[in-house]
């Protein structure tokens, strides 16, 4: 029997384990999110995303130094970032007020400075139809304009696209539950870039090893909180090996990057320094905005940590969904 | 040559499209250079979301994972102690032990039971290292205010991530400002 049967018939017996062993939604109601994320591939005009698809080429091809600004609702104050990015290196970013570790991602890592990156790209052109929605000019630069709608017709971003390097230059995400409004644009660019790359201090980590499916199925299969979807159509993208034993769960809508990290276990309360308590409307948790908005709590025998830059109004979903055990 | 494909060309590449509607589309890219540029594109995202799986599965690691207890809070004492005295008994007669045996036995196996349910981690989650995985994933520098320049680290916590180090200030992370309900 080859090794490719081997693999395929394990694969079966975990379904079926799955299928046989699983809780019941009662005991894993994180479960029930998958029903709210099942996935809709709406149609996409091809000349959007062949842009779009050119941006994501095109953060990886060019040379280019540039600020850029993002604004969010949840931020006290704009951030200003001094980006730079060198085709097979990275791209290097930091506060341009130098209050803060120059940072480098590697070219091979998902994400990049505006996060377009290919894998991303995918789960967008899954969960938003794309529609080349006009012109507009950004920097002097002439720009087209592509719009992601959900299935109900409604705005959620807004991409400016530059037609001269293809970069992606302004990104407006708009959270369709309140009408708020969060926006990164380079407020200057040079294309190709002229000056040397400032060293780097710190190097963003690669993820821990890949879970594939089937070790997915089997943490599934085994009660491990591991959800196929979060509200707000954040579909799972990917699971690694992350630090202390923990799961790491990604989870995107193309727009916004979700992790989860579950670990078993008993929350220490009393040995989180910089954590304050706080209540969802799902329960008690506790939260700190830095280094990234975090939010903590224990759900039916695991711990539970939860990182995003997503809306508060999607965070108390996705806390909703995996809910905190009762005080 | 029939009308251009519009969105028509994600279905195509989808294969959603069947029957009649199918072999229109596929005779119209045949003779449409637009479409069939746009088709290409379709397809070759998709190629590379085929292509972004990662490596095979860590059955070391889920091995462990498999060996933590589950918490306390999840096990009602009660059942536990009756399954572990069942299967004490199944094991002991089955090997014919005597009444005074199984005594010692159950004595060993609620030792054994106190040893597990103490043994249950208590979590600390590790929000720097778990912090720097999130920006792998995100590609997004975090906008907290917590995080300093500095050239040493005197201050700060280091930590070691998939072999490469990261440090943030400690002081700041201890800080309550900045720290808002959500």
């Amino acid at each position: 029997m080859s090794r490719v049967a081997v693999a395929l018939i394990g694969a079966a017996s975990l379904v079926a384990v799955s299928a046989c062993a699983a809780p019941t939604v009662g005991s894993r109601p994180w479960a029930a999110a998958t029903v709210l994320a099942a996935p809709v591939d709406l149609p996409d005009d091809p000349a959007a995303l062949a842009l779009l698809t050119r941006a994501a080429q095109a953060a990886l091809t060019s040379s280019y130094d540039g600020v850029t600004v993002s604004t969010s609702p949840d931020s006290p104050s704009p951030v200003r970032l001094s980006i730079a990015h060198r085709p097979g290196i990275g791209t290097s970013s930091a506060p341009e007020d130098g209050s803060r570790l120059t940072q480098l991602t590697p070219d091979d890592a998902v994400g990049t400075a505006l996060p377009v990156s290919l894998r991303l790209l995918d789960v967008l052109v899954a969960r938003f139809g794309l529609a080349l929605a006009g012109q507009g000019v950004v920097l002097s630069r002439p720009t087209d304009v592509v719009e992601a709608a959900d299935a109900r017709g409604v705005v959620e971003a807004r991409f400016w696209l530059d037609r001269t390097s293809g970069l992606m230059v302004k990104r407006e995400l708009i959270d369709p539950a309140t009408g708020a409004k969060r926006s990164t644009e380079f407020v200057s660019l040079t294309v190709p870039a002229t000056s040397a790359l400032r060293a780097a201090t710190t190097h963003v980590p690669a993820t821990g090893p890949a879970l594939d499916a089937v070790a997915v199925a089997r943490l599934r299969s085994e009660g491990w909180i591991c959800p196929e979807g979060l509200p707000g159509g954040l579909s799972f993208v990917s699971a690694d090996e992350a630090d202390a034993g923990a799961v790491h769960l990604v989870y995107s809508d193309g727009l916004d990057v979700v992790s989860l990290f579950v670990q078993k276990g008993h929350l220490d309360t009393e040995g989180m320094p910089g954590l304050q308590s706080a209540s969802a409307q799902a329960g008690p948790v506790w939260h700190t905005d830095a280094p990234v908005p975090t939010w903590v709590w224990q759900s039916s025998g695991s711990v539970v940590t939860l990182m995003t830059e997503a809306p508060r109004t999607t965070v108390e979903r996705i806390i909703s969904a995996v809910p905190p055990d009762s005080a | 040559m029939t009308a251009c494909l519009g969105r028509r060309v994600a279905e195509l590449a989808d294969g959603r499209l069947v029957g009649s509607e199918l072999e229109r589309a596929l005779a119209h890219v045949s003779v449409c250079a637009s479409c069939r540029d746009a088709l290409d594109v379709q397809r070759s995202i998709k190629a590379r979301l085929r292509g972004s799986i990662g490596p095979g599965p860590s059955d070391a690691f889920i091995s462990r994972l498999s060996k933590v207890p589950d918490s306390p809070v999840r096990t009602d004492p009660s059942v536990a102690v009756a399954k572990s005295r069942a299967r004490q008994r199944r094991r002991l007669a089955a090997a014919g032990a005597s009444t005074m045996v199984v005594a010692v036995a159950l004595v060993g196996g609620a030792s054994t039971l106190a040893q597990t349910a103490t043994s249950v981690p208590v979590v600390v989650p590790n929000l720097a290292a778990f912090s720097a995985e999130h920006v792998s994933v995100s590609g997004l520098l975090p906008a907290g205010s917590s995080t300093r320049a500095h050239d040493a680290d005197p201050a700060g916590t280091r930590f070691q991530s998939a072999g490469v180090s990261v440090s943030y200030d400690q002081t700041d992370l201890r800080s309550p400002a900045g720290l808002q309900p959500p």
